[in-house]
């Protein structure tokens, strides 16, 4: 079963994660976070996100609207994302609960829909 | 504390035994808390005004009592003489102490009814014998709530409609049920470790060393249920000596550990061992025991506790028990090696995600004195390591040997 887990923290925390001494010891653990969902055969793929520089655009009565981030109306941003492979979504909210995301910020498990083949 | 608090103090204060007692008697939890529960609204709307009675308990009962036949005479049952037969008169005598914590013992059986998967038994034991809120077990068990509550309300169902007895379980099969009682107890118990607050930690240690008790108490004649007892109990007398930042049991200071409980745990594995009937609680107590010994009185024995470990092994070969043995078996040898190809033997599936795996892997390594692969697995460990102050300690650790590793290296 796929799962994307998104990684949603305050902004104070990405200016640690970024700062060259006080980021070394969270960024170690978010290092060995990814090497162990490698080891442990379940990660997909991942990424890190710009997420002070995410842009929304909208169309509205076939009117475009863009507006630049980071929006007022969440305290938390969206730094980055993993999809996994897992036999359950109890698995899944384990591999949740270990991210170093998760002490400071939330991680969301959300199942990957099965998207219908494309007839051939 | 006004009216309002204290009528509600008394009436939670009787929940899980209440609920024990109907639960038992009714032989359908669901309806039993469903009745509950409006007793408990009625409690709250009335007691605030009228104060709260002299025998509380026999209120909410009696409440309880009322709502659940007027169910089952919605459903044609009341002719039925089992359910006539509860019905009580207005003033209903307050239920006897005596026999509520034997209807609790009863609860825990059908809660652990070979008819109810295995998985379920323990979180079924906290909501129904304890009153636990589904939010926080799913909590304690890490599922998704929503999920919690369907497992538990198909384990309830499956109660009612395969009419599971409240009964004692026949002589053949009682070994058996005394066991998934007692594993029951132990998985509630176990849960507490991963909780990071500790008021939390302590209140589920709490009811699970209760329901320990109770059934040690219950069951005398029972050497694995005084095994289980003695277990938790020599777990919580290192209490005390928790501190803000992990401590190994090798770095505790044994005169901050709670010395009668540690006496009563020993009594209790004695009265146990007379029976001479050896299970695998017995044992796990045994090694704990032998390992707060060891540390009242300067000496590991590892040799004897390698010994208690094979026949743990015999009885159940877990993934726990063989890294368990492996790193007895490294400090009882004169070479860690050999503890190292125990824990290698394991199949790589099995541990790929199990964090005490990389975490022995990495104390036997530092034992053999390979610094460089301890600190890969000590990095490992950290990774699936979720407690702060257990990832604090695994953090030095690795700094530690990423730090000999280096000075060997340059």
């Amino acid at each position: 079963m796929e799962f994307v887990l998104t990684f949603h923290q305050p902004a104070e925390v990405f200016e640690v994660n970024d700062d060259p001494v006080r980021g070394v010891e969270p960024m170690q653990a978010w290092r060995l976070y990814m090497e162990a969902m490698v080891g442990a055969g379940v990660l997909r793929g991942a990424n890190r996100l710009e997420q002070f520089a995410g842009t929304a655009v909208r169309v509205r009565g076939g009117k475009r609207q863009v507006q630049d981030g980071p929006f007022a109306e969440t305290k938390d941003l969206l730094g980055g994302y993993a999809l996994i492979d897992v036999a359950s979504v109890d698995e899944a909210l384990k591999w949740a609960e270990r991210c170093p995301g998760s002490a400071v910020g939330v991680t969301m498990v959300w199942p990957v829909r099965p998207m219908p083949k494309p007839a051939q | 504390m006004n009216a309002a608090a204290a009528a509600e103090a008394a009436a939670w204060s009787s929940y899980g035994r209440l609920l024990a007692w109907l639960a038992w008697q009714w032989r359908d939890v669901a309806a039993a808390e469903d009745a509950l529960a409006d007793a408990f609204a009625a409690a709250l709307e009335r007691w605030p005004v009228d104060g709260v009675p002299e025998a509380p308990d026999a209120w909410l009962l009696t409440a309880a009592r009322r709502r659940l036949l007027m169910a089952a005479r919605r459903q044609r049952l009341a002719d039925d003489p089992t359910l006539t037969v509860l019905w009580p008169g207005e003033h209903a005598a307050a239920p006897d102490v005596a026999p509520l914590p034997d209807a609790r013992l009863r609860l825990l059986f059908v809660c652990a009814h070979p008819a109810i998967d295995a998985g379920v038994h323990s979180a079924l034991m906290l909501q129904t014998v304890l009153g636990l809120d589904a939010a926080r077990i799913a909590s304690a068990f890490l599922v998704k709530p929503e999920a919690m509550t369907k497992r538990l309300v198909r384990a309830k169902a499956k109660i009612r409609d395969a009419g599971l007895r409240f009964e004692e379980p026949g002589a053949d099969e009682w070994p058996e049920r005394v066991a998934s009682v007692l594993e029951a107890i132990y998985g509630a118990y176990t849960l507490h470790w991963g909780l990071a607050d500790d008021a939390d930690a302590g209140e589920l240690a709490g009811e699970a060393r209760f329901l320990a008790e109770l059934v040690a108490t219950q069951l005398p004649a029972e050497p694995e249920a005084l095994g289980l007892v003695a277990l938790l109990w020599l777990c919580e007398a290192r209490r005390p000596a928790r501190h803000d930042a992990f401590q190994p049991l090798h770095e505790q200071d044994p005169q901050a550990w709670d010395a009668s409980l540690i006496a009563q745990a020993d009594a209790a594995l004695h009265r146990a061992a007379a029976h001479r009937a050896p299970g695998p609680f017995q044992l796990e107590a045994a090694i704990q025991a032998a390992h707060v010994q060891g540390r009242l009185h300067g000496h590991v024995p590892w040799d004897g506790i390698t010994r208690l470990h094979e026949r743990l092994l015999e009885i159940a070969p877990t993934v726990g028990a063989r890294i368990a043995h492996a790193v007895a078996l490294a400090h009882a040898g004169p070479d860690a090696r050999a503890g190292l190809r125990l824990l290698d033997a394991i199949e790589p599936e099995r541990i790929a995600a199990h964090q005490p795996w990389w975490a022995a892997r990495a104390h036997l390594l530092v034992m053999a004195g390979l610094h460089d692969e301890a600190a890969a697995a000590y990095g490992r460990a950290l990774a699936l390591t979720v407690e702060p102050r257990l990832r604090a300690w695994m953090t030095r650790r690795l700094q530690a040997e990423q730090a000999v590793a280096a000075r060997s290296a340059g």
